[in-house]
Formats: C-alpha cells, structure tokens, sequence
C-alpha cells in the first residue's frame, strides 16, 4: 500500500512539475458569426484582509530536483515521500470520517432543506468532535506547505499566472454582504462560515495540487489554501500565504 | 388543474403588466425554456423578474428554467430556500414547471440535494429533453477537476443528440469590468464544447446581461442579472454581440429543429435581445465533425 502511495505520488508531482495541463489561455477571438447577423432592434429602453491565525514565515521555496531519502528503508525521491506523506495525513482523515458516517445518516435527495442542514451539521458536528484537539499544519506540515508553495509558483506567479490569482481572490472582491465573514474559514476543525462564498478554484490549480480523496476539496481564502471536508463543510486544514 | 391555475395566475400578471411582445416562434411541440442567473437574493428584484417570468409563461409555456448558479445568497436555511427559491417562483413551481439548477460560487454544493433543483445529488449532470434532441450538460464551474472533466467529455461523446447545450456559472468570455473572462476554467473546457460540438453556453456570475460574438462555433450568453444589477459594468470589447446592464433580465429560448431562437426580457417586459441560433455541421481536415456552428438571425 506504501508503494503505491509512492507510486501515486511520485506520479502526481511529476504531473504537476511537469505542467500536465491544458493548452496556454489563448486570447478571445472577436470572431464574427458564420453568416450575416440582423440582431432585433435596440430596447427602448479587494480582497478583504484574512489573517491567518499564526503567522506565515517567509520560507524560501526551493527549486531543483529534491534529495533523495529513505522512507521505510527505501531510498526515494524527497519530493515523492513529501506527496506520499501529504497522502497518508489525508488517508488518517478521510478514516475518521468513514467511522463518523457509518453512524449518520446519508445526504439524499429531498424537498426539505431542513433536512440537508441538519444532516450536514450532524455529520460536522460528529466530526469535530472526533478531531478536538486538531491544529492546523496537522495535514499541511512545514515540509508539505513548501512543496504546495512550490507546485503552485507556475501557475499563480508572472503573467500567466495573473489570471490565476484573480480567479483566486475575486470572489472575495465582491464585498458588502455577499462576502460574508472569510476569515472565519482561517481556523481549523469548524464548520466554514454561513454566507461565505467558496472562491473558486482554478482548474490549473486542482491538476497542480495532489488528487484528494472523494468528498475533499482545495479551497483557497484569499492566498490561503483550505483543506475542505464539503460534505461536512468544515475545514480540515489550512495553510496561510499558500501563493504570494 | 395545476396547468389552469398557473395560466390563470399568469394571465392576470400579464394583464397588469405592459403588453408583451413577445416573438418566438411559439410552435406546437418545440422545445420551450427560460434561463435565470444569480437570482437568490430575495429582495424585490429578484421577485420583480420572477413575475415577469410567470407573466410570460402565459404567452410561452416554457417547461423548464436553467439557474446559472448563485441560487441562495448568503445563506442556505430552510427559510433561504423559501424566501430566495419557492416563493418567488411559487407560481411556476405549483404549475408543474422544473429547475434545473448549476452551483454558483455562493452557493453550498449540498443544494445538490435539494429535489426541486433537479441536480440528482450531483454537482454537475446532463439531462435530456423528452421526445426531443436536445441535451443539458450542467457543470459545477467552480470546482473543475479532472474527475468533472473526464465525465463532460465521456458525456459528451456518448451524447448523440443535435443539440448540446451547457450551463454553468462562471461566463468563459465577458466584458465585465468587474469579473471578465474565465481564462483558465476557459481552456480547459472549450476544447471539449468544439469537439463534440456544444453549440450554446448559458453562464451567470456577472449581474448583467451579454450575448458574446460566437467564438470558435459557439454563442455564450451571460445572464447573471436575474436578481442582481450591476450598473455599466460592461466594457467595451470587441466580443459583445449585444449588451445590458441597466436592467435586471431573463431569456426565453425555444428549439425547432436546427433552430435556437432566443428573446431576453427585462424586469419592465421589454425586450432586450432576440434571435435565431442556426445549426449546422462543419466540416474539418479530418472529416466531418459533430461541431455545430451558430448563425444569428433576426
């Protein structure tokens, strides 16, 4: 099972190293229709500040290839067990939630939506408590959020990742009372804040990051990344200043 | 009894709002719909356009409604859902009309649950018109990874019908000054539209409307101004086929044969845009494909 974890993520951090991607964003056409148009006569007519709960160290991102080192007696890429790592943490979650959800009933369809909050709340509340104690850098250690930093630099720095880092932080652009409270998100093992939009997350950015497991999310506030539970809708994790 | 009372309901709405002139084709056993975005404020907007949308249903008995996400604004209670969905389209709902609803940034991906969004409990779904060829693809635009772009494309392909048409939030091409194009979520999903031919693109998020140019074969339509306003935020392109964004709308679309004619509404009955869409296949170096290109015609 270790191996192939390793494999897997030996595999993923290729992938994202490598920019497996889609094609570079190509500009919008002002492509004009295939034959002639007559329209229909005329009518008559900053993303707010998120301070992470502890402070951020400028940590220097490395680049180049990573040292080898030995995982369980095998001599292996330092990347790859950094990922393999990173799995494991999500693996001990998603175990703990399994346990939880043998005891609470599923989310089906259905015209009450009393009935989706409180089986979201229960399975978060069941959750919760089963993680007390959780702190954040239990999933995203020192080592991971160097490697995340490092996995993300392509896609959120210079002009091309100018578009990347607006996705990123619009959502939380649009103020008054549609932002809702996005620094409550900035804690861990608590349910995400009522109201808040969930920023979306680019799709450069999902094939950057480590496949996560079936109801996991990356989310991002601001520059910070989220480790999301969506079914429960709680934050797993958080890493701060995840791109800069 | 539910079809009487709705008519009736909407009938009386129409008679107290301005005349209606409203120019589709209104033919027998075509495809009829509506489309709405970023609609779940429930404020007097929001209920401003959804009466409007009832009145027209008197005229075009549309069976269904797209929601292009940002369905429950700031909040998902049992009262969100009744004061931002069941109310104001209360009428349409008693009167057997469905919704087919896409996840906006605002709004919790368990609305998934919620059966009179017709999501399946899933995040993003393709459903088909009966006794017709013409299939749905909403997509849940916020969260794009490979698992959701894998399915759109397997979809996609085993789709047979004539025409394909999706739905989501976030717009792949706008003027909005405020959130413009979607570059990213852009590259990664139009090549699928051009492959398999997508000929239509409903999208939301900016609170006005837009009608794109068609761009590589297919015509995007923004309409995230079914609740919300956001006054002169369209800059001047060169992708605006047609432009509002002094008024809160909707679109009426309905599909006869190789046909798409659309007509967009404001919240004051006027028209703001109409046209026909008009199919047809194209033919590449490799052979023909299934790729439609669109003609806008009055």
């Amino acid at each position: 099972m270790l191996q192939l974890n390793r494999i897997i993520g030996t595999t993923a951090l290729i992938c994202a190293v490598a920019g497996c991607r889609g094609g570079d964003t190509q500009p919008p056409v002002a492509e004009q229709p295939v034959a002639s148009v007559q329209e229909a006569p005329a009518p008559p007519a900053a993303e707010p500040p998120a301070p992470a709960r502890e402070a951020a160290p400028r940590e220097a991102v490395p680049t180049g290839p990573a040292p080898e080192v030995v995982v369980n007696g095998v001599r292996t890429n330092g990347d790859a067990a950094v990922v393999a790592d990173f799995q494991k943490r999500v693996a001990a979650y998603v175990d703990v939630k399994k346990r939880v959800d043998k005891n609470t009933p599923d989310q089906k369809e259905t015209r009450d939506p009393t009935h989706i909050e409180t089986t979201q709340k229960l399975l978060a509340s069941k959750i919760i408590n089963m993680r007390q104690g959780a702190q954040a850098g239990d999933i995203f250690t020192p080592e991971i959020r160097t490697k995340f930093r490092q996995l993300l630099i392509p896609h959120v720095q210079g002009t091309t990742g100018r578009e990347t880092r607006q996705e990123l932080s619009e959502d939380f652009e649009e103020g008054g009372k549609e932002a809702g409270n996005p620094k409550a998100a900035l804690r861990v093992n608590v349910e995400y804040p009522e109201g808040t939009p969930l920023a979306t997350t680019p799709p450069n950015v999902l094939q950057a990051l480590p496949r996560l497991a079936e109801g996991l999310e990356y989310r991002f506030v601001g520059k910070n990344l989220l480790l999301m539970d969506a079914d429960a809708k709680i934050v797993v994790d958080l890493m701060p200043n995840a791109i800069r | 009894m539910r079809r009487l009372l709705i008519t009736l309901l909407a009938c009386g709405l129409a008679a107290s709002l301005r005349a209606q002139d409203i120019m589709l084709p209104l033919k027998d056993g075509s495809v009829k719909f509506a489309v709405i975005g970023d609609t779940g404020t429930g404020d007097n907007h929001q209920y401003d356009v959804a009466k409007v949308l009832a009145a027209s249903s008197a005229k075009f008995p549309f069976e269904f409604v797209l929601m292009a996400g940002d369905n429950m604004y700031g909040g998902d209670s049992a009262r969100d859902y009744k004061k931002k969905f069941e109310t104001p389209y209360k009428p349409l709902l008693d009167g057997g009309v469905k919704f087919y609803a896409a996840l906006g940034n605002h709004d919790d991906p368990n609305q998934r649950f919620y059966k009179p969004f017709n999501m399946n409990a899933e995040r993003y779904y393709t459903f088909k018109v009966p006794n017709s060829s013409v299939r749905f693809f909403a997509l849940d635009s916020n969260y794009m990874d490979n698992k959701q772009l894998q399915w759109l494309e397997k979809e996609l392909a085993a789709s047979g019908s004539d025409w394909k048409i999706a739905f989501f939030h976030h717009p792949l091409y706008s003027s909005g000054a405020t959130h413009g194009s979607a570059d990213v979520l852009r590259t990664q999903i139009e090549p699928l539209f051009v492959k398999y031919g997508v000929a239509v693109v409903f999208t939301g998020h900016e609170h006005f409307y837009e009608r794109i140019k068609p761009q590589r074969g297919i015509t995007y339509f923004i309409g995230g101004s079914s609740a919300k306003l956001r006054t002169g935020d369209i800059t001047r392109t060169n992708l605006t086929a047609k432009g509002f964004d002094t008024g809160y709308t909707f679109t009426l679309v309905e599909i006869v044969g190789d046909d798409l004619m659309f007509q967009t509404l404001s919240q004051r009955s006027l028209t703001v845009d109409s046209g026909t869409i008009r199919k047809t296949d194209v033919q590449t170096p490799d052979g023909p494909r299934p790729v439609t290109a669109p003609t806008i015609t009055k």
